[in-house]
């Protein structure tokens, strides 16, 4: 019975997760300095730790008019923005990285001036309802 | 007579295997960027800046010029093209004061001559930041075989004035003889790119 119990009482451990890890974590957020009214980029990664895949449907910021998602894409000697307007999906225990001359999140219409130091809050909502906030640290690379 | 008449013609023909010699030794730098197998002349450049005076790229002759077509709500390439410019700058020091840094916006409708400086000084107060408006730029595009386009999105949602501007992936690299001497493609790393001018700054007769 003792034995019986030491085996339960692991088998609930290994079911719990030691740290409160978030089902999707947003990582390394951070966007370029930007005038006020202007247009900036943000970066960062997601990492889906669900069991079923989740896709970042839109994204917005209090402090800007509009945050879109694009791809950037060079194609025969050309530097295009591809509209990622149907979203990015990210399959389970998967990440997606938005980071410079790839996907990206646009922001324009800036609110106010972001200076290196300054930190740009994002909203990223997902295509369950699910809402995330981000904070992109400003930083000239 | 005839002595000073051979002297003379030696000397010219010297001169000329020189002058040779220089043309295929500037057309033979072994560069990362692509080189062009024959450096022509640069179309030419005079564009109204914010400060009034117009930038002439003849003038600049002498100096290495480093230019590029893009506009400034591009939020992604463009600032990266101008960070890494900033550190091909860093890199050559002293050396880059025998430089220009041109961005050239292809997006009339929005950027100005003011708007365009501010953003290329944002990234190095040395850079130059120009916006010719629709009819310079047709005629610049036409002479430097560039194009750009608006891209609009189809999809519901996004605001009717937001639009992108397909535009050159490649910087041009003009040479202090005012001839085109490389372009540098988007996968070109900026170390690159600054080991390329060293390496042209060394050779006397680019």
């Amino acid at each position: 019975m003792r034995s019986l119990l030491i085996c339960a009482a692991i088998a609930v451990g290994a079911c719990t997760p030691k740290t409160a890890t978030p089902p999707i974590a947003v990582n390394d957020a951070w966007a370029r300095p930007a005038d006020s009214a202007g247009t900036t980029a943000a970066y960062l990664s997601i990492v889906n730790h669900e069991f079923t895949s989740v896709k970042l449907q839109s994204a917005s910021s209090p402090q800007a008019a509009t945050v879109t998602m694009h791809e950037t894409m060079a194609m025969t000697g050309m530097i295009h923005m591809i509209p990622l307007d149907t979203g990015a999906t990210i399959a389970s225990h998967d990440s997606l990285h938005l980071r410079q001359g790839g996907k990206h999140l646009m922001v324009t219409g800036l609110t106010r001036r972001l200076a290196a130091g300054d930190s740009l809050p994002l909203v990223l909502t997902f295509s369950d309802g699910r809402v995330v906030n981000a904070v992109a640290i400003i930083r000239a690379p | 007579m005839i002595t000073r008449y051979a002297i003379r013609s030696w000397a010219s023909l010297s001169a000329l295997c020189l002058l040779g010699v220089a043309a295929s030794a500037c057309r033979d730098v072994p560069l990362h960027g692509v080189a062009m197998d024959d450096p022509h002349p640069a179309p030419p450049l005079v564009i109204a800046s914010a400060s009034g005076a117009a930038y002439v790229l003849a003038a600049d002759t002498g100096k290495f010029v480093l230019i590029y077509f893009g506009y400034t709500h591009c939020p992604d390439y463009c600032p990266m093209m101008l960070t890494d410019w900033k550190r091909v700058k860093r890199e050559l020091g002293p050396l880059a004061s025998r430089m220009r840094f041109v961005f050239i916006s292809v997006d009339p409708d929005r950027d100005t001559p003011e708007s365009t400086a501010l953003y290329a000084q944002g990234f190095d107060s040395t850079f130059i930041g120009l916006a010719p408006p629709r009819k310079e730029l047709d005629a610049i595009q036409q002479a430097w075989a560039v194009t750009s386009y608006k891209e609009y999105s189809k999809s519901p949602g996004r605001p009717a004035d937001s639009y992108g501007v397909a535009h050159p992936a490649h910087a041009y690299l003009v040479n202090r003889a005012g001839r085109l001497q490389a372009l540098y493609p988007p996968e070109t790393r900026w170390q690159d790119v600054a080991a390329d001018l060293r390496k042209l700054f060394s050779c006397v007769h680019c």
